[in-house]
């Protein structure tokens, strides 16, 4: 048999066949073994909700943190710095959890598909910036937690060069990060979680994501 | 709020088409648990959309745009996924005999499926389960003319698949 006309005889056959052999647990079917999935997918939307509330509180506290301290130019642009990451961040999850609200598995594949990926490619893009910003930005992060709760200016009772050296570890480690990612993500872990984001942070994730709306393209294309 | 009588609906819709469920299943994943775990998905999704099911629609046409948009996104996260071990109890869809159910056409024609990229999957499941050019259309989201092209071209390559098979 060669011609995919003639199979789908065989096929018809094998969903005669199918009818006759396969059962579904009707117990599991029932609304009280479907309920708990239910809403186990809520708690993944409440701890979502919970994290962009976390990032609205830094948000609001930072632009207070600004305010406060307009005249410390060293303390405020910390802030600034800090504050514009935070806000990346937080706009990023509000647009993923309502792209996320917004897909209805029901419509075409090709519609929903690119939804889906396009989610997929803001998560990726989140974690990547959200690692390396947070690292790069460890030192006015810490500048800005000194003085807001123990009242310590870093930048006035550190040294000028324990601030240097620090800041050029931030970037020296967000280099060293990417580099690890790219060389040894596949052998790190054996988690799947610690995987992906090796993946997210070598950007063999994306790229990966990025091909597929190109097949997705290409087959939408005549 | 799902109304017993909705439920029941539910139920026996599902059973009635259940076949949609192993074939997807089967398509998209070569591990038994992870095509459990597969199936679970898209009954909880079914489920979740079931309140705006229309029922002038056909079931099969929403049940299979379901099912392969969830199977897809499934398949996509399938390397970085936690693997669970699941006991025969917790098996929602299981086969009586399974493996005398399939001649060796059939399970060349899954091999030759398996290959495909995730949405040639989906057309080549449709096409073989005798949905209309225009069934086909509306559940990929495509032109009648493209699903036409696209058949056509997976008619060559399974020819000559199995050509080499042969010569091979």
């Amino acid at each position: 048999m060669t011609e995919l006309d003639e199979l789908k005889a065989q096929w018809e056959a094998h969903d005669r066949q199918l009818e006759k052999i396969l059962r579904l647990n009707h117990e599991l079917l029932s609304a009280a073994k479907l309920q708990p999935a239910e809403s186990q997918l809520r708690r993944v939307g409440f701890y979502a909700g919970l994290e962009a509330a976390m990032w609205l509180v830094i948000v609001v506290a930072l632009g207070n943190f600004i305010a406060g301290h307009i005249r410390m130019p060293g303390l405020a642009l910390s802030a600034v710095a800090v504050d514009v990451m935070s806000i990346g961040m937080l706009s990023a999850l509000v647009r993923r959890m309502i792209g996320a609200l917004q897909i209805d598995y029901s419509q075409p594949i090709a519609v929903i598909q690119v939804q889906v990926e396009r989610l997929r490619i803001l998560r990726i893009q989140t974690t990547k910036w959200g690692i390396l910003s947070g690292t790069v930005l460890w030192v006015p992060w810490l500048a800005v937690v000194m003085q807001a709760v123990f009242g310590v200016d870093i930048y006035v009772s550190g040294d000028a060069a324990w601030v240097i050296v620090n800041v050029l570890f931030g970037l020296g480690l967000c280099v060293a990060t990417i580099w690890a990612s790219k060389k040894y993500g596949d052998r790190i872990a054996a988690s799947p979680v610690i995987q992906r984001l090796m993946k997210d942070l070598a950007g063999h994730n994306l790229i990966a994501a990025r091909g597929f709306l190109a097949t997705l393209r290409e087959f939408e294309r005549e | 709020m799902m109304t017993p009588r909705h439920q029941e609906r539910f139920q026996a819709l599902l059973d009635e088409h259940k076949r949609i469920l192993y074939k997807v299943c089967h398509s998209y994943c070569g591990n038994r648990d992870d095509r459990e775990d597969l199936a679970q998905e898209i009954i909880v999704q079914l489920w979740r959309s079931f309140g705006r099911f229309d029922e002038r629609c056909r079931f099969s046409t929403w049940m299979y745009r379901i099912s392969l948009n969830v199977a897809i996104s499934f398949y996509r996260r399938e390397s970085t996924r936690t693997r669970h071990v699941i006991s025969d109890d917790e098996r929602v869809l299981d086969a009586v005999d399974e493996t005398s159910s399939q001649p060796e056409d059939i399970r060349l024609l899954y091999e030759f499926i398996e290959k495909l990229n995730e949405v040639n999957k989906a057309l080549v499941l449709l096409y073989l389960d005798g949905n209309s050019y225009a069934e086909i259309a509306s559940v990929l989201g495509i032109t009648e003319t493209n699903v036409a092209t696209k058949i056509n071209r997976l008619k060559n390559s399974l020819k000559q698949e199995f050509s080499s098979r042969q010569t091979g």
